[in-house]
């Protein structure tokens, strides 16, 4: 008797240390998947917007960030856009520049992204344009004065 | 014709400033020659237009402000506004302050932006071998800033860590052109003043950039 008592007791107490170690603790697993959607952000000379903070806004939620987080070093973020329509990326710097992309997400994924506020490039562009029509310009003034 | 070139002379204008420059980031106060023991405002600003402000930084960009004067060197606590981050700060030693702030955003090594003032506080002497810190990137004049005439020109080296390096600098003062020359590592670079008032310089190597501001003629005259 003596005997089935210690064992019942030697059980309760492996029990009790295990039990609650096996109900409590949360087993942890990271894998990779190939699924998901990347962004890049640079600035307009080529070097990425590196620790930069990003907001990822969800069709039709303009207003509340679906996830945020930080750029790696080469200036990349990456989520999963589980909803079709048209996702906003913004990317701030936090020192005065901020880079917008709107991405459209469909039945296959994102089928292209498009950056909406790299005025950077457009205002070179317009820049450009202008001066060589001002140039043109000039010319034609001086040409019918002679 | 005419109307056409008027257009595209606009839009170049428009376009131009603004495609054509970074972003720059400078202290900015009512009065770079204060008097002993007078509350000031230190600004840190940012934006294409100096002296005119166009944004605050993030505070996890800000980083600390620190001012070495001759009692020794301090931080100084900011409030975030609109358009600027503002330090109200009192000093009580006559002479030079140095303040300066580097920028840099969590989990990044090297600061992206090193910002620097001069201040020479009352009847304190104006002793250029204070300017240097060497940390970091930084614009050191070789001579008394409160000691250059309008018109007469500062000669300022650009260094990293301590040591003169090759780069361009852009000299941005709150009235006037704005003028761009190149610093080497032997001579040091002579910039040109115009009218008194507040002074902008600017350099960058590779990814950091940094200003230094510093002000032609006291209000009032010499002292």
């Amino acid at each position: 008797m003596n005997r089935w008592r210690t064992t019942a007791l030697a059980l309760m107490f492996v029990a009790g240390l295990t039990i609650p170690g096996a109900v409590m603790a949360h087993g942890t697993e990271c894998r990779v998947v190939q699924d998901g959607l990347m962004i890049e952000a640079s600035y307009d000379d080529g070097s990425p917007m590196s620790y930069c903070d990003v907001s990822v806004f969800r069709p039709g939620s303009p207003d509340s960030a679906f996830v945020t987080g930080t750029t790696s070093e080469d200036g990349r973020f990456s989520f999963v856009a589980r909803a079709e329509g048209m996702w906003k990326i913004e990317v701030d710097d936090g020192m005065g520049h901020l880079a917008v992309m709107d991405v459209e997400v469909g039945p296959e994924g994102a089928t292209g992204g498009q950056p909406s506020a790299r005025q950077g490039r457009i205002l070179e562009t317009v820049t450009g344009v202008s001066v060589i029509f001002g140039l043109l310009g000039l010319y034609y003034i001086f040409r019918r004065k002679h | 014709m005419r109307v056409f070139i008027c257009v595209a002379v606009l839009l170049a204008s428009i376009a131009a400033p603004v495609s054509l420059t970074a972003h720059d980031h400078w202290f900015d106060a009512a009065d770079l020659y204060p008097q002993v023991g007078v509350g000031i405002n230190l600004e840190v600003c940012g934006g294409h237009y100096y002296p005119e402000s166009s944004f605050a930084v993030k505070e996890k960009v800000l980083g600390k402000i620190y001012v070495t004067g001759p009692a020794g060197t301090g931080e100084l606590s900011t409030s975030k506004g609109d358009k600027r981050h503002t330090a109200a700060v009192i000093l009580y030693s006559p002479g030079v302050h140095i303040f300066r702030l580097a920028m840099k955003r969590p989990g990044m090594e090297d600061p992206l932006y090193e910002l620097k003032a001069i201040m020479v506080v009352g009847d304190g002497e104006d002793d250029p071998d204070r300017y240097q810190t060497g940390v970091g990137l930084e614009i050191v004049p070789f001579a008394p800033v409160s000691g250059t005439v309008p018109g007469g020109d500062l000669p300022v080296h650009v260094m990293l860590d301590g040591k003169p390096v090759e780069c361009e600098i852009t000299v941005i003062p709150a009235e006037g052109r704005t003028a761009h020359y190149r610093a080497g590592t032997e001579e040091p670079t002579r910039i040109k003043t115009g009218k008194p008032g507040k002074y902008l310089v600017t350099a960058s190597v590779g990814k950091r950039g940094c200003s230094l501001v510093f002000q032609v003629g006291r209000p009032g005259g010499e002292k």
